[in-house]
């Protein structure tokens, strides 16, 4: 078991984001940077790509990485697989069901929260449209999720 | 001449009384003898010597009958003095022989009696004589007796008499029994002959009754426009009342049943239970031919008819012409199926519409916040990370296009909300206006830092409808009485309602600037403005939902502006299950 004090070189990649839009990937990396979290970002841009990652399947065969991220930040439209599918499979698998998931999305229709929470998500957040507010809500997120919650792996 | 009496002396006195109290001694003795019947004669002593004298009626057996018989039976003087008289007679009086012999008939005959017995003894001299007296008796009882008379002719004894006593007691209460049973019979008779006499008046009563009843049941069966016929066992009809005459024709009568079901087979089967008696209440309908040829449809109830024994008398049938009324059905039925066919081809239309819809407003959800996001965020980062390089113009731009990003995405939510409400389920319930909207003040006067505004929530009639619809009212209401009244140092906005007829009338009422009522009719259509969006901020759809929400609940809403400002804005909601009860008024002031 690892000290909780320690920067944990040997495995950046504690936050996932899956993420399709360029303009949306940017914009959150830059609101990452306010508490230096940039450096342990990895970044998907697709649903199927997420589950690769994941599962160390496809593209990141040979690849499977432990501990798995601390944090994933899920968009729910993506190409490929979308973010519901995605949400499901971890879900439902043992390999990844204790990582806690954000949806992060521009969606504020109830069907989509609904749904997700009955999914198992651990929380869902509106990507506000006011730059300003997306950069404070995206570095909170960042901040609680990476720095402040503690996860059981 | 007599010897001059000479004068006796003591002696001779005393003998003479001595011999004259033997010789009573035995008179009385002789008389004792003859009544107890002991001697038949006497020998008396008299001038020319001894004379016998034979007792007239002093045979034996001739005693016997008398003294036997039934009948009580006296010899009575003239005077009317008992001489003799029979046991029977001395029982009726209830009185010792010894004591009745002797005494005066008159005083055994009752009051009322003495007369018929005067005249008695004076007819019986001429003849006899039989007459119905009354005796008393010893202790006063009345004896009713038959009187029998006739004159005794003994030479010694002239005007004497023979009485027969018949005791009528018990031949008058057998009478008198035979008379009162002949009464109770005659009462009786008497009775049943009224009884009877009822009983035929009654027979006539319910004859005329029955004529009655029957001509006005032939009258009613006349005219009722039904069919009603008669068959026999024989499937024969018998009787057909004028409707059915009008449509079999006159000829009915006497034909049989089947002849008219002419390929009629089906029902003919139907209809074999009830003429078979299996069945006592049939309906069925059937294609009959109508005498002008006309195939029409009739609607036949079939009912059995029974004698007292229970045995199949006949059928009484009643039929209605259906034929329109069936041919009206099938049109409507066809109607109907129509009507539905082409329902259901509205509503799976519908529902792809309102799948495209929702499809639609979820991709608006996504798929324009997104750019808009970007928009803002890369002309914030230009501004912040090329301020040094930039003038003042170059930041003047770059805000323009983070303001107008900001109204787009302003739009969007709004749209988006507009578009949801056709959508939404709305549940219906008791809704606590006051609560909702002190709830919805504090939210908003919380994005309005720096402001004096006083909220006042009157009384509030308790209102029924769906809690999150109403809520987006009176934010929208809520949220433009702020705005309006920005200019104001003193912002005053009140929220109060009262019972109307059948509907309860709420207000938002502002100190704001107001609006010009000309075009107050454009207030609530959708993207309407009355103010430009340099005065205040807004893209006209708050208002459109605010409509769209109560028109939803059955109510309906308007607006007044006063010349020098502020705004009264109406709605109303229609008075749902528990009306009456209202919300005590509560006072906000928030600085």
């Amino acid at each position: 078991m690892r000290g909780r004090n320690e920067m944990q070189q040997i495995n950046p990649m504690e936050i996932l984001l899956v993420e399709d839009n360029p303009a949306d990937v940017e914009l959150t990396l830059r609101a990452l940077k306010k508490h230096n979290l940039t450096n342990k970002v990895r970044v998907v841009n697709d649903g199927a790509q997420a589950l690769d990652y994941l599962f160390g399947t496809g593209a990141f065969t040979g690849q499977k990485n432990s501990p798995p991220p601390k944090i994933v930040f899920l968009d729910l439209k993506l190409p490929k697989v979308d973010g519901r599918e995605v949400l499901r499979r971890m879900k439902s698998d043992d390999r990844t069901r204790l990582i806690p998931v954000v949806v992060l999305t521009s969606s504020k229709e109830e069907s989509d929260i609904v749904e997700t929470y009955k999914l198992g998500v651990n929380s869902y957040v509106v990507k506000p449209l006011d730059f300003n507010k997306f950069v404070e809500t995206v570095s909170e997120l960042g901040l609680y999720w990476v720095l402040l919650n503690q996860v059981p792996f | 001449m007599p010897r001059k009496p000479t004068l006796k002396t003591l002696k001779q006195l005393l003998g003479e009384n001595a011999d004259l109290r033997a010789r009573l001694a035995e008179a009385k003795e002789t008389l004792r003898a003859i009544r107890s019947s002991e001697v038949d004669a006497l020998v008396v002593p008299g001038e020319g010597g001894e004379q016998i004298f034979t007792l007239k009626g002093a045979d034996h057996s001739y005693r016997i009958l008398i003294e036997d018989m039934s009948e009580g039976a006296l010899i009575l003087t003239a005077e009317g003095v008992i001489l003799y008289a029979n046991r029977r007679f001395a029982e009726m009086l209830k009185t010792p022989l010894e004591k009745v012999i002797g005494s005066a008939i008159h005083t055994w005959i009752a009051p009322d009696s003495q007369r018929i017995l005067q005249s008695l003894l004076r007819k019986g001299l001429d003849e006899k004589r039989r007459e119905q007296l009354i005796l008393t008796a010893s202790d006063g009882t009345l004896v009713p007796v038959y009187l029998s008379v006739s004159n005794l002719l003994i030479n010694e004894m002239p005007d004497s008499f023979c009485l027969v006593a018949t005791d009528l007691t018990e031949h008058n209460e057998a009478i008198a029994a035979a008379e009162k049973l002949a009464r109770e019979v005659l009462a009786t008779t008497n009775q049943s002959r009224l009884a009877l006499l009822s009983v035929v008046e009654d027979q006539k009563q319910a004859e005329r009754e029955l004529q009655i009843l029957s001509s006005r049941n032939q009258t009613m069966l006349e005219a009722i426009p039904d069919i009603i016929m008669e068959v026999d066992t024989n499937k024969t009809y018998t009787w057909a009342n004028h409707a059915g005459i009008e449509f079999f024709g006159a000829d009915v009568i006497g034909k049989e049943a089947s002849h008219y079901f002419e390929g009629e087979q089906q029902t003919y089967q139907t209809v074999k239970p009830i003429f078979n008696g299996y069945e006592d209440i049939l309906y069925v309908e059937s294609w009959q031919r109508r005498r002008d040829g006309e195939k029409r449809l009739l609607a036949w109830w079939c009912r059995v008819l029974k004698d007292a024994a229970g045995n199949v008398t006949g059928i009484l049938s009643s039929a209605r012409d259906i034929t329109e009324i069936k041919l009206a059905e099938n049109e409507i039925r066809q109607l109907n199926e129509e009507l539905e066919q082409r329902v259901r081809q509205r509503t799976a239309q519908l529902e792809t519409s309102n799948k495209e819809l929702e499809a639609f407003s979820y991709s608006v959800s996504h798929d324009l916040r997104a750019p808009l996001r970007a928009i803002d965020g890369f002309s914030r980062i230009v501004l912040e990370e090329y301020a040094p390089k930039l003038d003042d113009e170059g930041r003047r731009l770059l805000d323009v296009i983070a303001g107008n990003t900001h109204k787009m995405g302003q739009l969007i939510d709004d749209l988006l909300a507009f578009s949801h409400l056709s959508r939404q389920q709305t549940a219906f319930a008791p809704v606590d206006l006051a609560a909702l909207a002190a709830a919805v003040f504090f939210e908003l006067k919380n994005l309005e830092k720096g402001r004096r505004i006083e909220f006042k929530i009157g009384a509030l009639p308790a209102a029924f409808g769906d809690c999150s619809l109403l809520r987006l009212v009176l934010q929208n209401l809520l949220a433009n009485a702020i705005k309006f009244t920005r200019p104001r140092t003193r912002a005053r906005i009140e929220l109060a309602g009262q019972a109307g007829k059948g509907e309860n009338i709420y207000h938002v009422k502002d100190n704001g600037v107001g609006f010009n009522m000309e075009y107050a009719h454009k207030l609530f259509d959708v993207f309407q403005r009355l103010h430009s969006s340099k005065e205040f901020e807004g893209n006209g759809v708050g208002l459109a939902i605010v409509q769209r929400i109560v028109l939803r609940h059955g109510g309906r809403v308007w607006a007044e502006s006063g010349k020098s400002g502020g705004a009264t804005f109406y709605f109303t909601l229609p008075a749902g299950s528990g009306s009456g009860a209202e919300a005590p008024p509560a006072e906000k002031v928030v600085e």
